[in-house]
């Protein structure tokens, strides 16, 4: 698989006009868009994601390149669509019931449609009933994000909630959110931080 | 010796007969210590404890359609910014919703914003609310100016206002620009109306998160750093101490702060990295003071009174070793964390040989 080096870099750097024309134009000449997702759009995300994970790049650039990669998905969605290109798998996501915090989910938000998933994103506040219902629609992934140490009690309902259910996956995250507290409340995977959260998602729906 | 002597020897890294004291509550934690000592006010509560640093707050007096304290109560707040609360079981929290400047494409749109005027505010309000801080004994009093990172981003929106750094650094700078000069204009006047009362000024804004800073070093460096040092270079320049208050993992920073005049850095958030107060201390306690390192994330909430006690004393052992330590739990304390737990931080600095 070939790399689109304008696309890739354009990516990288966050330059969301570069992205925009260089897609158009590959586009224009016919280009197979799954192989630019997959060989040169999905990497430029992996690859600021590791950055990231490394303090070689902060939330800004991270956000600037999601954006862009945003862009040359909008550009190529048609295309995928009618080569039947299907998203890895559905994965919901949402802060939970009491907390309005959404920084860190906004970024795992991100960086899970920049690694090629189709993301439900729920918002802020929200219940056990709103994660059952992305489920009833199709995802197989929950991700949990709480930053109070007083709304992270409420990851351990909805765990409880999805407990008998061998199709779906818990995630969590967030400041106060341990390694520990993942494993005393029964989650499949904890994120330390955005780019860690789509590797454990990735673990999780391989078990 | 008295509350505010204790508090400017720590400021300046000078030992006195123990550590000073401080601390933050929600609503929540506070009305559980009124109801354990069996007081009615928050003042009765800090004496109860012996709290050294006193924070004072500025009373609203401007329009009420622009009422609400950011982050405090349900509505639009001076800067146009709207609050929502949310509760859970312990606590009612607010986090912005409405940002005025989202959708501002150039600098002419900032100016055009209906920014705040520095008549909202009852300084004559502040030789009252000093008074009722001193009943009890001669206490450090401290006034947070605010911060000129933490706010523009609520009156632009998180995301876009990063983004800016690199799409925008023009939009960036007149948001800083106006709301610092705002927040230290404001200062000024709470300091003429405190005739010499007033200790510390404060100011601050999360610039970290648990891993790292929100925004790479380079860039606070370029676009935050000078309107942060303006807050904090303005009021040492008067004789006064400085404080500043970021959460999260900003070891990267810490000699620039030192650099641009800052006394005492809050809260030293021991779960974030490189924030250990072992790492801290032997790399910059012969420059600057801490304020806090008494975890309100995982020990407060969750430890037993004995684990608390035996905590806040070890973190004495290494920050206090120079006198360069205000004791103090790294957050407001929450509705989770126990009344005992409270006390034991405050019997441990008492108690400590």
């Amino acid at each position: 698989m070939t790399r689109n080096e304008t696309i890739y870099e354009g990516i990288c750097k966050g330059n969301r006009q570069q992205v925009i024309d260089e897609v158009q134009k590959v586009l224009d000449a016919g280009a197979d868009t799954v192989e630019l997702l997959n060989g040169s759009m999905i990497p430029a995300m992996r690859d600021i994601g590791e950055k990231f994970s490394r303090n070689e790049v902060y939330v800004p650039e991270m956000l600037i390149a999601a954006r862009a990669m945003q862009s040359g998905l909008d550009l190529i969605a048609p295309s995928l669509d009618q080569a039947g290109h299907k998203a890895r798998a559905k994965v919901c996501i949402g802060t939970v019931k009491g907390d309005l915090h959404d920084i860190g989910k906004n970024l795992v938000a991100m960086m899970l449609k920049g690694a090629g998933f189709e993301v439900d994103d729920l918002g802020v506040d929200c219940t056990v009933e709103k994660f059952d219902a992305a489920v009833s629609q199709g995802a197989s992934v929950v991700c949990l994000s709480a930053l109070l140490t007083t709304t992270m009690p409420y990851m351990k309902e909805v765990v409880s909630h999805f407990k008998d259910r061998g199709d779906v996956r818990v995630v969590i995250g967030g400041a106060p959110v341990t390694q520990e507290y993942a494993k005393e409340i029964g989650a499949h995977g904890y994120g330390a931080d955005a780019n860690q959260a789509v590797h454990v998602v990735e673990t999780c729906l391989q078990e | 010796m008295e509350s505010r002597e204790r508090v400017l020897a720590a400021a300046e890294r000078r030992k006195t007969d123990r550590l000073p004291t401080s601390l933050r509550c929600t609503p929540e934690a506070l009305t559980a210590l009124k109801e354990h000592f069996q007081v009615s006010t928050k003042q009765e509560v800090y004496d109860a404890l012996d709290i050294d640093l006193r924070w004072i707050y500025l009373p609203f007096k401007g329009p009420k359609e622009r009422s609400a304290a950011p982050l405090g109560s349900e509505g639009t707040d001076f800067w146009g910014c709207y609050n929502t609360p949310v509760t859970n079981e312990f606590n009612t929290y607010y986090e912005i919703t409405g940002h005025p400047l989202t959708d501002a494409e150039s600098v002419a749109d900032v100016d055009a914003h209906d920014w705040p005027s520095l008549d909202w505010w009852d300084y004559d309000a502040i030789p009252g609310i000093i008074d009722a801080e001193l009943r009890a004994g001669q206490r450090a009093i401290m006034f947070f100016a605010g911060g000129a990172f933490e706010t523009p981003w609520y009156i632009r929106g998180f995301e876009r206002f990063l983004m800016d750094i690199y799409e925008n650094p023009d939009i960036v700078t007149a948001i800083c620009g106006k709301v610092e000069s705002y927040y230290r204009e404001r200062a000024l006047r709470v300091l003429e109306a405190a005739d010499g009362r007033i200790d510390i000024i404060g100011s601050g804004g999360d610039i970290g998160g648990e891993t790292s800073m929100l925004l790479s070093p380079d860039k606070w460096r370029e676009l935050i750093k000078p309107h942060s040092a303006r807050l904090i270079q303005t009021f040492k320049d008067m004789g006064l101490k400085t404080f500043y208050h970021s959460d999260g993992a900003i070891q990267p920073v810490i000699d620039d702060f030192i650099e641009i005049g800052l006394d005492i850095l809050d809260p030293i958030q021991v779960g974030a990295a490189g924030m250990t107060p072992e790492v801290l201390f032997p790399k910059f306690g012969d420059r600057i003071s801490f304020h806090g390192a008494i975890d309100e994330v995982h020990l407060l909430p969750h430890a037993t009174a004995r684990e608390v006690y035996e905590e806040t004393q070890r973190v004495m052992g290494i920050l206090g070793g120079n006198g360069g330590y205000i004791v103090s739990p790294t957050h407001m304390v929450q509705g989770d964390t126990p009344v005992e737990n409270i006390i034991a931080i405050f019997q441990a600095v008492r108690e400590f040989a």
